[in-house]
């Protein structure tokens, strides 16, 4: 099951290696970008970050949504970490099982916080990516805004509103 | 009764280093940070966390440096069955004390913290690889 989908810009770092995957408890983390997936030097570091006993695999989305609906999935506890909105919304719709929770994180400072509205001190969105959640939302996709485990929950429909 | 941990320091390092801990654990209230400032009392700081524990309470102190004023000072307390101090806290050994449980053994947390020193090199992987994904 996919207990977990974390933005991230910054993918597999300390806030993931140490912090979620403990308290998730998942056995695996993917990495889901169709670009970092064909760098090896990216993928190598990846795998690098990756906190002992657990498994890292940076997929391309196609590929990513084929293992997880593959019935042996089930079985795992996975983390997916994704970078991209775009993408995000492409694997979700793919995913024959929905992750249990949906989680941004960390987006929009990496590529640059010009043309993107601050909704949170560690999210800003641009007016596409805005409409590209709303549009998750009214397929029931409800993402929530907690970068630690003891952070409180808030809503990013909720966000989006305000 | 409750576990306390401290990090003390020379100068900013202990304050800073509470700040990094929680970028990546969280808010942490029972942490508190001392740091000694130039010209300043290393006693001070011991009289200071004294002051805050009980003898129902697990204490453990986090140290920069062993031999350094700071972790001298600090050596008194350990007389004390419920206080342990730390030398040689880099933010691996923070984390890893912060985030253990309670009952943990702190050799076994100095142990992995102690492995997280050492040479990085990359290892180049193969790209589009699941192998042991199932």
């Amino acid at each position: 099951m996919i207990k977990m989908l974390r933005i991230d810009d910054r993918l597999i770092h300390g806030q993931v290696a140490v912090t979620w995957s403990k308290q998730l408890a998942v056995n695996r983390i993917i990495v889901v970008s169709d670009s970092i997936s064909q760098d090896p030097i990216q993928v190598s570091a990846l795998k690098m970050a990756a906190p002992e006993g657990i498994k890292a695999f940076i997929l391309p989305v196609d590929k990513a949504a084929k293992m997880l609906n593959d019935p042996r999935a089930d079985r795992l506890q996975v983390l997916l970490v994704m970078n991209n909105p775009v993408e995000v919304a492409q694997l979700l719709s793919e995913l024959t099982t929905q992750p249990s929770v949906l989680d941004v994180a960390n987006y929009g400072r990496v590529a640059g916080i010009e043309g993107r509205h601050k909704i949170t001190d560690t999210v800003y969105l641009s007016d596409d990516e805005v409409t590209i959640f709303k549009t998750m939302a009214t397929k029931g996709s409800h993402f929530i805004y907690q970068p630690l485990p003891n952070d409180a929950v808030k809503s990013v429909d909720e966000l989006l509103e305000g | 009764m409750s576990r306390k941990i401290y990090f003390i320091s020379h100068n900013d390092f202990a304050k800073g280093l509470k700040r990094s801990v929680e970028m990546i654990a969280g808010k942490q209230p029972n942490v508190t940070a001392y740091g000694l400032e130039p010209g300043g009392d290393p006693n001070e700081i011991v009289r200071q966390i004294e002051a805050d524990i009980d003898t129902t309470d697990t204490v453990i102190i986090l140290g920069d440096l062993e031999g350094g004023s700071v972790c001298n000072a600090a050596l008194r307390l350990t007389v004390r069955p419920n206080v342990t101090l730390i030398a040689g806290t880099n933010l691996a050994l923070a984390l890893q004390v912060v985030l253990s449980s309670p009952e943990a053994n702190l050799d076994d947390e100095i142990e992995e913290a102690r492995k997280r020193i050492k040479k990085l090199k990359l290892k180049v992987s193969a790209v589009n690889d699941v192998e042991g994904l199932f």
